[in-house]
């Protein structure tokens, strides 16, 4: 009897222990999903109706949106709205600060969203993802009309759009653009006011200024600060100077590592706008340990003039702003040119919205992309994230929903015709432009030349490619 | 030999373990090692078999080698110097019998249980080149940086040291002071009636009775010292300024996530793991003592 009441329970408890094992292994699809929105709301009032589009759209789709300085407000709100539109469809909003972490190993088990909206600043990179047949082309997308009849995507669009390397991935559309930010010179608008400056053009007139700020001010405040813990931020002043001094075809060669381009003498004058600042002693002291919140804030108390930085300032510093004891007059600049009427660079990004290849519902997805779209939306989405979309009359359009330090940039790159360039490189040239990171380090602390550090970063170059 | 039922009840107990550890632990490891073997973006399932490509360019990454040396650096430092506070502490609590012991216990072994973000933010400040304490103090005795402890190449890898150290001590006091603890009072006081010192009793019962507890230990520092190259260094130095700080995995994690070279990283993930496996093994050999008399 003992033995048999033993044997019963061994053969259960192996039993057990394999059917939890199997379930564990098994597919947990479900678990994975999103959970579903709140229901819509009945009141929305998109202009956008089906019965416009005239499709029959159904079913549901995934959304995996990244919850960054822009929060999350905009989607739960977008996707009540497009659920509203389309009555019968169903959208499982998926937000994470942590979405490439969740999404990554999703996309190498083949188990994909329908969207994806910004994964933080390319830490999925697109061109990667398209490259490998992951991604959607989405030119038909952009070549079909918009919601609102406003004519085709493609002509709502600012027209770089369309050309930007990680949206024009091999003449393949692999992603639409979520917003723009632009990335320049920063400077305190009321010490330049207070002192009659002139904002500088060209890289002389900088340092000339930088002469001037110093007999002024001596070390009671700097001319130059960065987020010296992370000095790519120095990439700004690194790219806009490429830009200028190597002229925007050689820029291009550069960013698409093409042999030699790194070599040319232009890199060593980029260079020397870096080290410039150094020699001069322009930068505040202290630095290369700040995290980029203490620099900035350093910044906005007044304790120097310039800083590089992007169109994210206004938002990035929102707690900080209003416990400043003196309201903060933002001033931007476009990169300052190599001659006086030379050409003028601002670096641009876009964060981005892509459908991979394996969408389980790609029409309705599609759909999607194209209601974010429409005027009405667009204005939405400024007004829930205060960022902008790069479309065509965007700042008339959404100008009293986004900052004033954002106004105020396009406003100056409009007025000083700066060109976007893009600071998305080919992934080879990434990979040594890390030595560069390391050298603008190098250059703060005078142990490296321009020279050197540009041999430095042909030598990682040539050593990858 | 065993019964059918006996094994079958064996293995009932054995096979949830085993297969824990199959999948959790022996899959990702043969994996990885299969892994470093492809060229993959980490991004799909698209990978390419590339041989021993990754092994072949670690040779040559200039990085590697400066990165070895920064853990080699704080493998030696760390353990030193966390082994001679831990002892010293442990020993001054245990023998000279202070009234606030109990607390000195607990104040020194809380920095063990912060987490790791903790320590990080707080030495960072601490160590900060505007206001850091520690700056201030080195003010006070007329020594003023031209840059700041961790913003400096020359000194970084000697201040990250110092939060690495200030948060073990307790942890290796505590494991010390138990193991004084057990040690027979008798022998201590046979010690003192011979005329022995403080330093002696230390030396030739104290250390030679909590050998095994050292034994452990030395292995407990030299695989943290691991451990501790990533989080602190990621959070404080971000491996700046101009990778004095860089570290075999924070370099490890850089190839994968920025540069999206999975395979690449797990080739540097396989040789981290032969040079763990390594120490550890060497360590065991090392302090291995023959049974006291």
């Amino acid at each position: 009897m003992k033995t048999k009441v033993v044997r019963a329970f061994t053969m259960l408890a192996v039993v057990a222990v394999f059917v939890s094992i199997l379930s564990a292994c098994g597919s947990n699809k479900g678990n994975n999903e999103a959970s579903p929105s709140t229901s819509a709301s009945p009141s929305s009032s998109s202009s956008v109706t089906p019965e416009d589009t005239g499709k029959k759209l159904e079913g549901e789709i995934e959304v995996a949106a990244f919850a960054g300085g822009f929060g999350t407000a905009y989607w739960e709100e977008i996707v009540k709205k497009f659920e509203a539109t389309y009555p019968g469809t169903k959208v499982n909003l998926l937000t994470s600060p942590k979405l490439s972490d969740i999404l990554q190993p999703r996309f190498v088990a083949g188990d994909y969203p329908d969207i994806v909206a910004n994964t933080n600043n390319g830490k999925m990179d697109v061109r990667i993802l398209m490259r490998e047949g992951q991604l959607a082309d989405l030119s038909d997308v952009v070549n079909s009309d918009t919601l609102d009849g406003q004519g085709t995507l493609k002509d709502i669009l600012n027209p770089e759009v369309l050309n930007y390397p990680t949206i024009n991935v091999d003449g393949k559309i692999a992603a639409l653009p979520l917003n723009v930010t632009y990335q320049g010179i920063y400077y305190n608008a009321t010490i330049m006011k207070e002192n009659g400056w002139s904002v500088p053009t060209t890289w002389d007139e900088f340092f000339k200024l930088g002469e001037t700020f110093k007999a002024k001010y001596a070390d009671s405040k700097a001319f130059w600060t960065y987020q010296g813990m992370y000095p790519d931020y120095m990439h700004i002043n690194f790219y806009g100077a490429l830009a200028a001094y190597c002229g925007a075809d050689g820029y291009e060669a550069i960013k698409t590592a093409q042999d030699g381009a790194i070599e040319k003498p232009c890199v060593v004058q980029a260079l020397q706008t870096i080290e410039n600042l150094a020699k001069n002693d322009l930068v505040m002291k202290n630095i290369l340990d700040k995290t980029e919140v203490q620099a900035q804030t350093d910044f906005l108390l007044g304790k120097s003039l310039f800083i590089p930085w992007g169109t994210w300032a206004e938002s990035e510093m929102k707690d900080v702003l209003p416990t400043l004891p003196n309201k903060f007059e933002f001033g931007f600049m476009p990169m300052p040119a190599a001659e006086a009427g030379g050409p003028r660079y601002v670096i641009g990004d876009y964060e981005l919205m892509y459908m991979p290849a394996k969408a389980k519902n790609p029409e309705l997805a599609k759909e999607f992309l194209r209601f974010c779209l429409t005027q009405e939306n667009i204005k939405f989405y400024s007004e829930k994230t205060t960022a902008i979309k790069p479309v065509k009359g965007a700042v008339e359009l959404v100008g009293s929903l986004i900052p004033q330090s954002v106004q105020n940039t396009i406003d100056v790159i409009e007025q000083t015709g700066a060109t976007l360039i893009s600071d998305r490189l080919d992934a080879k040239m990434n990979g040594a432009l890390g030595e560069a990171w390391t050298g603008f380090t190098e250059i703060m602390l005078k142990k490296k030349t321009s020279e050197e550090v540009q041999a430095a970063i042909a030598k990682k170059f040539n050593s990858t490619k | 030999m065993l019964k059918k039922h006996e094994l079958v009840f064996i293995l009932s107990f054995l096979t949830p373990t085993l297969a824990l550890f199959g999948i959790f632990t022996l899959y990702p490891y043969f994996n990885g090692l299969k892994m470093s073997f492809y060229e993959w973006s980490g991004f799909s399932d698209v990978t390419t078999f590339v041989g021993l490509d990754n092994f072949k360019r670690m040779l040559d990454d200039d990085i590697i080698p400066m990165t070895l040396k920064h853990n080699l650096y704080i493998m030696l430092a760390v353990p030193i110097f966390s082994f001679i506070f831990a002892l010293f502490n442990a020993v001054a609590i245990s023998q000279f019998k202070l009234k606030e012991s109990k607390w000195y216990r607990a104040l020194l072994f809380v920095p063990y249980v912060l987490p790791v973000t903790i320590t990080a933010i707080l030495w960072q400040n601490m160590l900060g080149g505007d206001y850091g304490l520690v700056t201030s103090i080195l003010g006070w005795f007329g020594i003023h940086l031209d840059y700041p402890l961790l913003g400096n190449p020359d000194t970084a890898l000697w201040a990250l040291c110092v939060p690495m150290i200030w948060s073990v001590v307790g942890f290796y006091m505590v494991l010390y002071l138990t193991a004084i603890n057990n040690i027979d009072e008798s022998l201590m006081e046979a010690a003192s009636i011979d005329g022995a010192s403080q330093w002696d009793k230390v030396r030739y019962i104290t250390i030679p009775l909590i050998w095994e507890t050292i034994r452990v230990t030395l292995v407990l520092f030299i695989l943290g010292a691991f451990n501790y190259s990533f989080a602190l260094p990621w959070i404080m130095t971000d491996g700046g300024p101009a990778r004095s700080t860089e570290f075999i995995a924070t370099y490890m994690y850089r190839v994968a996530q920025n540069d999206h070279e999975y395979g690449y990283a797990t080739a540097i993930g396989v040789f981290i793991f032969i040079i763990a496996t390594g120490l550890s093994l060497l360590s065991q050999i090392l302090t291995r003592k023959s049974k006291l008399d």
